[in-house]
């Protein structure tokens, strides 16, 4: 076949076929092998063949077949917090702090911690959610209205630690409050914080008391949080109704209204605004706005002339821990004084809850602070709660700006 | 019906490309039913199945299969089976156990009457009050409006990219290409917060761009970013690379054939883009805003930041599980809502797709490269995305600037301080030592985002081709499902995994599989939905060309659809790895010590303040995801390129087709 000696190398089958015997090719054959190279010839690879195809993708399947073994393998392997003799750790304080602590233990008694560090509102949601079977051994620090909570729920156990005795007075009644199912270990005290630059800016007299806030000079300057969604800011309402009485209180955060620019989702975003600039003043705790002047913002604090609230930060032993001595050790541990006074170190600055553990210098210092015996068992209970969330709702949040 | 042998023959006939004017009514997804006979029951060519007298037993069994309506290869009884089983074992039985425990609960506790037992489904997100004007409205309306307007914004923008990056003259160079796709793709890479934070530095009240334009208009700054328009914003920016890659796969699938007809009938290309391509991109399009709507149901950092008062479904649901009013039935009344908002957007964009057919790919070849966009419209695509590409190249900028800064806002000074704080190296002795903070959690994420990535590509591929190629009962509740599964948010099924997967039989809690899982579960529908949109385009006689020749299912999704569902493939391993390692409200309450995420990490820094290490951390992290998405897309793509070789044997039948079949 003459014709052939034109064609290059490599030619598609069917004119092989042609050069050998085109007469006994049968035309179902041919037809077959036209359908084979258009389908092969669909793939990127073009007239490169079928036979590159498989190349290709069996290693992709074996590679597949192999990770899922390996996850199966690997990866569900038991967990070591259930299996070792390790404590685990829930915590709700900053990052840093939780860390300190951790180590800490670690160092002195050589046993393992598994910390893990989630929001008081979330920590409170899992173990509710893990009632059954705890993860944890141990809760330490958050808002102590959310360990009021837990304690009322039933989900941790009640303990009195040797320590006890060496507490401040307010974290004693708060173990009592919580029927000892918590204890305090540190108090954060209620206050304002505002940037300085920025009030210079605006000719505004820094806020030195609660009525100050109303000032026509801070419309949409200031920030405080959603007491919804934040235990800082149901604290702060709750502190208003026990300073000024329920209508009184209402009445003010009424006209507080006009000047406030967002009610934020989390307690310390007002503080971070007011850092920034993009607001000019915060209600929110004490401690945490010391530590924003501490990082280096042009932030000062300042507490309300009138009287202040506070939060205490609880700790809980969790009910049906699967290490409880451990747990116990780890109780008592965080209640001694020189393990309270590390406190500075982690930049935290609430107020220890330990008498003899030294307070840290830049802390707010409670002496020349006035501050109201903060019911917690009357605004921790959950009716009220509701009762008074309601009431914001409808009278100061439907009115927002 | 007197199909079989007009079926046999059109399967044998020179196929051509069934095109969205074809007057025949056939399913989008799976053969017509003309030639359902052809694949399900193999006869000879032009034999028939009437009842004779001599029929052989197989035929016979053949036919009583034929009446049945499951399928009948093992293949598929097999990937069906395991697909309801996974979905009923990691995504009913949680929901079941936890939220409609949570409802029922509240059900009961709530008092008697009709308004007290209706009050349960939190009626108030749907309130009006913001119409009468003296108040807000509900949260339900907010979600709504903003998803609306996040979904068509960001549907606008990743189609412009889309037809900019296949057809613009500009973007099909290397490097113009490359440079277009690595900006359209790194808003996927989104750290938590870590965006919104971005945005507040540069468009906040004191932010860098704000203080600018104060400067040199007068204007003066506001707070204009807290609220829906920030919000939009960010959501914007957040979503329009997931329109992209869903948009890119369908458009560089559109036949060119049929446009180059339409120019032969002399119609502008304008006309032609108006008349014949954008009604063939139908498929992304619609897949785009269903995608698009849901992420902003389920958004979920960016209304924190940046929402204001603005109240949306997502936050509302968070702070009704952890918020100060723990209320667990409130959380599972305001999940069901959001879920029935996405199946009703499910609906409304299976009822604007219809059953037309979208075929692009038929079983000729002999296409030829696309026509270039007309000028104008090139012009003006490109007016769009020019301010997205700035601001996103903007506020990933400052994203990396942040990290070496001593204090933003403050102190400008550069420093390297804080990359050392999370991602110090000790080189000692010859030994590595990995002192910064943030490694035990970036390594992780890393480990376990690759394995959840090849799992969530292949279940997204099976899972597509069960659902657009495979008939069978129930097939648009398991595609309903699979939606809804994408739509719940995090908080929820986070939730729901830590109670379920707590106890025997399967104790999961504080292992890294409930993390793989949760990852899996959750990206998957995003690969399925581009893969059944790929599947449309891909003209079912393939299959049946692939029956005809005596392979089975298996062998033809192998061989005939993988090689074609090459970019839907691509997009659902990189989407799967990128929001495996950037998951937020699912993991926070799935994490624990030994198995410690990123995100939960960065969380962790940015509500100690420690800002300068949190935006070094997600500096770094944007970078590592960006490069191997990048290579990953890259090694995806490598055999595409030689597509656009000239065809070697012009009088072979069917030939390597250019870019637009592959």
């Amino acid at each position: 076949m003459l014709t052939t000696q034109a064609l290059p190398e490599k030619t598609p089958n069917i004119a092989n076929e042609c050069k050998n015997d085109a007469a006994h090719v049968s035309r179902r054959a041919r037809l077959a092998a036209r359908l084979k190279s258009a389908v092969a010839s669909l793939s990127p690879r073009g007239v490169g063949g079928v036979g590159a195809r498989r190349v290709r993708v069996l290693p992709l399947i074996t590679a597949m077949v192999a990770l899922t073994a390996t996850t199966l393998g690997t990866v569900l392997l038991p967990s070591h917090a259930h299996a070792a003799d390790r404590l685990s750790l829930l915590c709700s304080a900053d990052l840093e702090w939780c860390q300190l602590m951790k180590s800490r233990f670690e160092k002195e008694t050589g046993i393992g911690v598994a910390m893990i560090r989630k929001s008081a509102g979330e920590a409170l949601a899992l173990l509710t959610a893990q009632r059954a079977r705890p993860q944890f051994d141990i809760w330490w620090a958050g808002s102590g209205d959310s360990h009021l909570q837990a304690a009322f729920e039933g989900l941790t156990d009640a303990y009195r630690s040797p320590a006890l005795s060496q507490l401040q007075p307010w974290a004693q009644r708060f173990a009592q409050v919580g029927r000892d199912r918590t204890v305090g270990v540190y108090q954060g005290l209620l206050g304002i914080g505002y940037n300085v630059a920025e009030l210079r800016r605006r000719k505004v007299d820094a806020p030195r008391c609660w009525r100050d806030l109303l000032a026509p000079g801070l419309k949409g300057e200031i920030q405080i949080a959603n007491p919804n969604s934040s235990g800082t800011a149901y604290v702060a309402l709750a502190t208003l109704v026990q300073l000024m009485g329920e209508d009184q209180a209402f009445a003010y955060m009424r006209s507080l209204n006009a000047n406030v620019s967002q009610y934020t989702a989390t307690g310390v975003a007002p503080g971070e605004a007011a850092s920034r600039g993009e607001a000019s003043v915060a209600i929110e705790f004490l401690h945490d706005l010391v530590k924003q002047r501490v990082a280096g913002f042009d932030i000062a604090t300042t507490a309300p002339c009138e009287g202040t609230g506070y939060e205490i930060g609880g700790m809980s032993l969790v009910a049906g821990a699967a290490h409880p001595a451990i747990a116990k050790q780890f109780y008592d541990f965080a209640l001694r004084a020189d393990v309270q006074s590390l406190a500075d170190q982690a930049h935290a600055y609430q107020l220890p809850s330990n008498s003899q553990a030294a307070v840290p210098k830049q802390a707010p210092q409670p002496s020349g602070i006035k501050l109201i015996d903060y019911d917690f068992a009357r605004y921790g209970d959950p009716a009220t709660r509701k009762r008074l969330l309601q009431r914001w709702n409808t009278e100061i949040y439907a009115h927002a700006r | 019906m007197p199909a079989k042998p007009r079926a046999t023959v059109d399967a044998h006939a020179p196929g051509h490309a069934r095109s969205a004017t074809s007057d025949r009514t056939r399913g989008v997804d799976g053969p017509p039913r003309a030639t359902k006979s052809a694949t399900s029951e193999p006869t000879d060519i032009g034999g028939n199945t009437a009842a004779d007298a001599n029929i052989p037993a197989n035929t016979l069994r053949m036919r009583l299969s034929a009446v049945s309506p499951w399928p009948n290869d093992g293949f598929t009884r097999t990937v069906l089976f395991a697909t309801v089983a996974a979905l009923l074992v990691f995504v009913v039985w949680p929901l079941v156990n936890s939220s409609f425990g949570g409802l029922a609960s509240a059900w009961h506790r709530a008092g008697s009457g009709v308004a007290a037992k209706l009050g349960v489904l939190q009626p108030d997100v749907w309130r009006l009050a913001c119409l009468r004007g003296d108040g807000v409205c509900g949260s339900a309306w907010h979600t709504i409006a903003l998803g609306v307007a996040s979904a068509v914004s960001a549907t606008l923008l990743g189609t412009a990219l889309a037809l900019l990056a296949a057809r613009h003259w500009l973007a099909r160079s290397r490097v113009g290409g490359a440079l277009l796709r690595g900006i359209a793709l790194l808003p996927v890479i989104t750290p938590p917060f870590a965006v919104g934070l971005a945005l507040i530095l540069l468009l906040g009240r004191n932010g860098a761009i704000t203080r600018g334009v104060a400067d040199l208009f007068g204007i003066p700054a506001g707070r204009w970013l807290y609220g829906p328009t920030g919000l939009w914003l960010a959501q914007c920016l957040a979503f329009t690379p997931v329109a992209f890659l869903t948009v890119l796969g369908v458009v560089q699938r559109l036949p060119a054939v049929l446009e180059e007809a339409a120019a032969t009938l002399r119609a502008t290309r304008w006309q032609t883009f108006r008349t014949v391509t954008l009604p063939m991109m139908r498929p992304g399009l619609a897949n785009a805003l269903l995608l698009c709507f849901i992420e902003s149901l389920a958004d979920f950092g960016n209304p924190l930041v940046l929402g204001g008062n603005f109240r949306v479904l997502s936050s509302d649901l968070y702070f009704a599980v952890v918020g100060a009013e723990q209320d667990p039935g409130r959380a599972a009344a305001l999940a069901l809502w959001l879920l029935l908002l996405a199946l009703a957007v499910f609906v409304l964009q299976r009822r604007w797709l219809g059953e037309r057919s979208y075929v692009a790919v038929g079983g000729k070849g002999g296409a030829t490269t696309a026509l270039p966009l007309d000028t104008r419209l090139s012009w003006g695509l490109t007016a769009l995305v020019t301010p997205w590409c700035l601001l996103t190249a903007a506020v990933y900028g400052t994203l990396l600037a942040g990290g070496f800064v001593t204090l933003w806002g403050v102190d400008f000074h550069w420093t390297s301080a804080h990359l050392v704080d999370v991602f110090g190296i000790d080189i000692e002795g010859g030994s590595l030592r990995l002192t910064g903070q943030a490694w035990p959690s970036a390594l992780e994420t890393l480990r376990l985002s690759a394995i959840a990535a090849p799992l969530t590509a292949a279940a997204a591929v099976l899972g597509g081709w069960l659902i657009a190629r495979r008939r069978f009962p129930g097939r648009r509740l398991l595609e309903a499902t699979l939606v809804a599964a994408f739509a719940i948010p995090g908080t929820v099924i986070g939730l729901a995994y830590a109670q379920t997967f707590n106890a025997a039989p399967l104790m999961l809690t504080g292992t890294g599989a409930i993390l793989v899982l949760s990852f899996v579960f959750r990206n998957m529908p995003m690969g399925l939905r581009t893969t059944v949109g790929a599947l449309a385009q891909i003209d079912p006689s393939l299959d049946e060309a692939s029956a005809t020749l005596r392979a089975g299912q298996w062998t033809t999704l192998r061989r005939v659809l993988l090689p074609l569902l090459r970019p839907a493939c691509a997009a659902a391993l990189i989407y799967g790895f990128v929001r495996a390692a950037t998951a937020v409200s699912a993991v926070v309450f799935l994490v624990s010590a030994d198995h410690d995420l990123a995100t939960t990490y960065l969380i962790g820094l940015i509500s100690n303040g420690s800002y300068g290490p949190a935006l070094a951390y997600a500096g770094v992290l944007v970078v590592a995801l960006f490069v191997i998405v990048v290579s990953l897309e890259g090694a995806l793509r490598a055999g595409e390129r030689r597509l656009t070789a000239v065809p070697r044997y012009p009088h072979a039948v069917a030939l390597p087709a250019k870019e637009s079949l592959t």
